[in-house]
């Protein structure tokens, strides 16, 4: 299968040299580089990345949608999408082929809570992160475990059958909310595989746990009213 | 009548002359120009006419004049401030969109950022540094 790998970057240049190295040994790379004010889009450049540049800082949900446009630009069957801060492993890619081919679901999700090393996550992520998860099952009929995990695999086909859909999200920046929704009122399957998190090879974190678990909720119930997908 | 309903008046037909002339020479929307027609003309007509604020005050079974139009103020103040939220959250949208879109359009016609543009760039933030 022809696999793309989208990350988007916001300021990673320390991060992003093993990510792409390794994600190029999978397929083609897509970088989105966020309106970074250092090297980042320089450096994916030069380790053979394709880059794409937002004048300015987006958000990383609206990256990952231009991520998405582009990857669509292409004739891909496959697009894979992680974060580019190196907490994502891409020698686990191979996985999310192997379940897209063995169930022929449309998307594949990595699971922090399925792989062995979500305990050291903060406790306020561990204790909301299955709450929301659960909301979203519910409202989605699917059976996720973690549904904010940024390390998917979609099918071409089937997300750009849902791409004019999500191209009007309301909230672009709480993606994983708004997006599950839509997928589910479109009809797409959804599996999941667990993924083990490494750390983040320099700097910090830059979601707030209660801004975006507050913006992860107001994007829920916004597209809960919204009827038009 | 009352130095301050004379005022009021002339305040009121001032300004709604003015909204008329930003409206005739293309700098005010229709929208913008009949909210404050209606304001301005109100004050005027309350200034020329002030027995019709305690007609609309007993119609509305207010306390007194001044808490009449207190509320007023206050509603029509909040009225216009959601609008304007409304209208900056959707002029952001917008924004983000069309920033998407340029990034995307660039991609498309270069294939990527070429390395000149890159290379520039990264020069440029060797120098800050």
């Amino acid at each position: 299968m022809k696999t793309v790998i989208t990350l988007s970057a916001y300021n990673e240049e320390n991060n992003i040299t093993p990510v792409v190295t390794e994600a190029l040994r999978c397929g083609d790379v897509i970088v989105v580089d966020d309106g970074s004010n250092d090297d980042t889009a320089a450096t994916a450049a030069a380790l053979g990345a394709r880059v794409v540049r937002h004048p300015g800082n987006l958000g990383q949900g609206m990256a990952v949608l231009t991520g998405f446009k582009a990857a669509l630009l292409g004739d891909y069957d496959v697009i894979v999408e992680m974060d580019a801060d190196g907490q994502h492993d891409p020698a686990e890619i191979p996985a999310f082929l192997e379940k897209l081919e063995e169930t022929g679901a449309d998307i594949v999700v990595g699971s922090r809570i399925l792989g062995s090393n979500y305990d050291g996550a903060p406790w306020a992520r561990r204790y909301f992160l299955p709450k929301l998860t659960g909301l979203i099952n519910r409202l989605t009929g699917y059976r996720m475990t973690d549904s904010m995990c940024g390390f998917r695999a979609f099918r071409a086909s089937s997300l750009s059958r849902v791409f004019p859909v999500l191209d009007e999200m309301i909230e672009p920046q709480y993606l994983a909310a708004e997006m599950f929704i839509r997928f589910s009122r479109a009809g797409l399957t959804v599996e999941e595989i667990p993924i083990h998190l490494r750390d983040r090879s320099s700097g910090l974190s830059r979601k707030g746990l209660f801004r975006y678990g507050w913006g992860v909720s107001r994007a829920i119930l916004k597209t809960m009213f919204d009827r038009e997908s | 009548m009352r130095i301050a309903n004379i005022l009021m008046f002339l305040i009121g037909m001032g300004a709604t002359i003015q909204t008329l002339r930003l409206f005739a020479t293309n700098r005010s929307s229709i929208r913008s120009t009949v909210l404050w027609l209606g304001i301005w003309l109100s004050i005027a007509i309350f200034g020329l006419f002030p027995q019709l604020l305690d007609y609309l005050r007993e119609l509305t079974m207010m306390g007194n004049r001044m808490f009449f139009l207190f509320v007023v103020a206050i509603t029509v103040l909040y009225a216009m401030f959601f609008a304007q939220s409304n209208r900056y959250e959707a002029m952001e949208r917008r924004l983000a969109r069309l920033t998407q879109e340029l990034a995307i359009l660039r991609y498309e016609l270069t294939g990527q950022d070429t390395d000149d543009d890159v290379d520039s760039e990264s020069s440029s933030a060797e120098d800050r540094e």
